[in-house]
């Protein structure tokens, strides 16, 4: 018999979301978040560029930062690059905290999040989607949009397609008032 | 008495207002881009909607202004939310 399946990711309460993920897909994120978290822990030396494919995480806040704001672009990375890379590792670690633990709601397949913790998901799953655009070159709105069949086929492009369709999930969960 | 040098162009240089820009980036989705402005600049949905899809189609949208030090901030919390943003004089 065909059943409706529940939304991957839902509000439940006013400060209370349950994310739904089967043992292979917490797996992966688990493994990947934790290799994001040291590709992030790798950029802390602003003189050098950051780790291969981590570029998008730390963009310049200039718009002329290769002209006449390049001394106020250095002076800014300077000043931020270290908090960015702990804001994005206590992302990752909150997320963590919530993925490396039994599931706690009724069903097996269920992690329960507050706001806090799942923007801190939404955010690090927008990071690791990212690192695989980059990865897979995607750089203009075609590229996302059309993968020639190769690509399509690459373990990257299909955690890129899942991460993108989780996200949509937790952005409306996130969306919906209180 | 002596007056203080003052260098007027430096000082008309650092009043001008600033803009926060966001840029294009094909890996992000529609609706996030829409969510961030949403939370961070506390943006109606239409005027969210409006920005982000400056940004899909035109490649840019200035999404907020004011001094410096608040334009910086502005691109630090766009920077944690992933999104491509830089500032620049306004024009």
């Amino acid at each position: 018999m065909l059943r409706r399946r529940k939304p991957p990711c839902e509000r439940v309460g006013d400060d209370a979301f349950v994310v739904r993920l089967g043992e292979p897909e917490r797996e992966v994120l688990v493994r990947l978040f934790g290799e994001l978290d040291a590709m992030i822990a790798a950029a802390g030396d602003v003189e050098s560029a950051p780790p291969p494919n981590a570029g998008r995480l730390f963009p310049p806040a200039f718009t002329d930062h290769e002209g006449s704001d390049a001394a106020n672009d250095s002076e800014y990375q300077r000043l931020m690059r270290s908090e960015l890379i702990e804001s994005r590792r206590a992302a990752v670690a909150g997320v963590l905290a919530v993925l490396d633990t039994e599931p706690s709601g009724r069903n097996a397949d269920e992690f329960a999040f507050d706001e806090e913790r799942l923007s801190a998901f939404m955010r690090s799953l927008n990071s690791l989607r990212l690192v695989l655009g980059s990865l897979l070159g995607v750089d203009d709105d075609e590229a996302a949009g059309e993968a020639d069949e190769r690509v399509r086929e690459s373990p990257e492009f299909g955690l890129f397609a899942w991460s993108g369709w989780m996200l949509e999930w937790v952005v409306q969960a996130l969306s919906e008032p209180g | 008495m002596v007056a203080p040098e003052v260098n007027l162009d430096e000082s008309v240089e650092e009043d001008r207002p600033w803009v926060v820009v966001v840029w294009n980036d094909p890996v992000n989705l529609m609706s996030y881009v829409t969510f961030v402005l949403r939370k961070l600049f506390g943006y109606s949905l239409e005027k969210a909607t409006e920005l982000m899809l400056a940004v899909h189609h035109e490649g840019r949208a200035n999404v907020a202004e004011g001094t410096r030090e608040q334009c910086e901030m502005h691109v630090f919390r766009l920077h944690e939310h992933g999104l491509w943003a830089t500032m620049e004089h306004d024009s």
